[in-house]
């Protein structure tokens, strides 16, 4: 993809695949890897600050006699997530106004 | 290197930094090696320790400049009235469950937010400069306000950037805009004067109240669901087009002008440059 991802829609990725669900560290990446190439480097960062803010909590569960760290969505992080949505319709709009009308050529 | 090596490297690195959550970070990296279980490829990932580390720093760097601040409960301190003075960036004001204040993208040291005389002041608090990096971008001021929070009083100016409201209550509002689009949806006054330098003015709502609206330069664009009659109006434009309802004029110093018997509020616009329409549908 040719389009830059910029810091607040990468969270609101992030936020998006935790809206469906909990999921640990590397579940996490793979979700946000099918839809954007982003290195796992750049990941943590992310989880990190948004569970600074308050967006994410995480708890401990077993698995194969070890524990799991998950993240989950707090309130917040649920606002959050539901801001980006507006946001990102409103900008998806704006941008259709002038880029969709070159779809008849792609296709 | 293998995940051994890595992790004891990393930690190595953590104790020469000064990284507050060593634990966490560890831990997450340990994690996401057992449950990859693909060694090479979480190695070819993740790039070198100090890489690894060296993003999470740029990205707390990043942090420290585009913190977010909230103001909740307002309402016990019994505000009534709010004025935003900002020189960068879009103001937003929406409905939302409470008063609460966001600062989206804005370096902390930017702007501040105080209370006094049951009015909330947002502001810029450096002089009007072009300050363009990477987050700055879009500076972002967002309120929302209650539904049932009937302001008395709202002013807004805004230098460079839009200032969008929807869904608000408020008796006299207030807007001058230098370079951006004003815009406002189902904002419902008793007064509104909206002065605008250069960008769009916009108004789709029930009840605007009395309007005063000035441009400089840029169109006016107004949709009220009322009768008609609930209006005078005059409009003018130096150079563009009036159009009201069905009627339209169009030349130089162009204007049209109505007065009902029956009306209650009262609509001026003026634009030096740039059309005026203006319609009523029920």
């Amino acid at each position: 993809m040719v389009f830059q991802l910029g810091a607040s829609l990468l969270d609101a990725c992030v936020l998006a695949i935790l809206h469906q669900s909990d999921a640990y560290g590397y579940k996490l990446t793979q979700e946000v890897k099918k839809i954007i190439d982003v290195s796992e480097s750049t990941l943590y960062p992310v989880l990190r600050r948004l569970t600074r803010d308050g967006c994410l909590e995480t708890y401990d569960e077993e698995h194969m006699g070890r524990n799991r760290r998950y993240y989950r969505l707090t309130d917040k992080g649920k606002n959050q997530y539901l801001f980006y949505v507006s946001e990102w319709c409103e900008f998806r709009d704006r941008i259709n106004t002038i880029l969709a009308e070159g779809e008849e050529f792609h296709e | 290197m293998n995940k051994q090596t890595y992790i004891k490297e990393l930690q190595k690195a953590l104790q020469n930094g000064n990284e507050a959550d060593q634990e966490d970070i560890i831990r997450y990296v340990t994690e996401y090696f057992e449950d990859a279980e693909d060694d090479e490829q979480v190695l070819k990932e993740l790039g070198t320790p100090q890489e690894f580390l060296a993003n999470i720093q740029k990205d707390q760097a990043e942090q420290i400049e585009t913190k977010t601040e909230e103001i909740t409960e307002m309402n016990d301190n019994g505000i009534q009235r709010i004025s935003i003075c900002v020189d960068l960036g879009d103001v937003k004001i929406e409905k939302g469950k409470e008063l609460q204040f966001q600062a989206i993208g804005v370096p902390e040291k930017e702007y501040k937010t105080y209370t006094a005389q049951n009015t909330l002041y947002i502001q810029s608090t450096y002089r009007f400069h072009f300050r363009i990096s990477r987050n700055s971008i879009r500076y972002l001021y967002r309120l929302t306000v209650p539904e049932n929070m009937w302001l008395t009083f709202m002013e807004i100016e805004c230098k460079l950037g839009n200032v969008v409201l929807s869904d608000i209550n408020v008796k006299e509002l207030q807007i001058k805009e230098h370079l951006g689009d004003i815009r406002l949806t189902r904002v419902n006054c008793d007064k509104m004067k909206l002065i605008q330098k250069m960008g769009e003015i916009d108004y789709v709502g029930d009840h605007p109240g009395d309007m005063v609206l000035k441009n400089a330069m840029g169109s006016i664009d107004v949709t009220i669901h009322d009768d008609e009659t609930h209006y005078n109006y005059d409009c003018s434009a130096a150079m563009g087009s009036v159009k009201i309802n069905g009627d339209t004029c169009e030349g130089i110093n162009t204007s049209l002008k109505r007065t009902h018997k029956d009306a209650t509020y009262s609509i001026e616009a003026k634009n030096r440059m740039g059309d005026i329409k203006l319609r009523f549908q029920k």
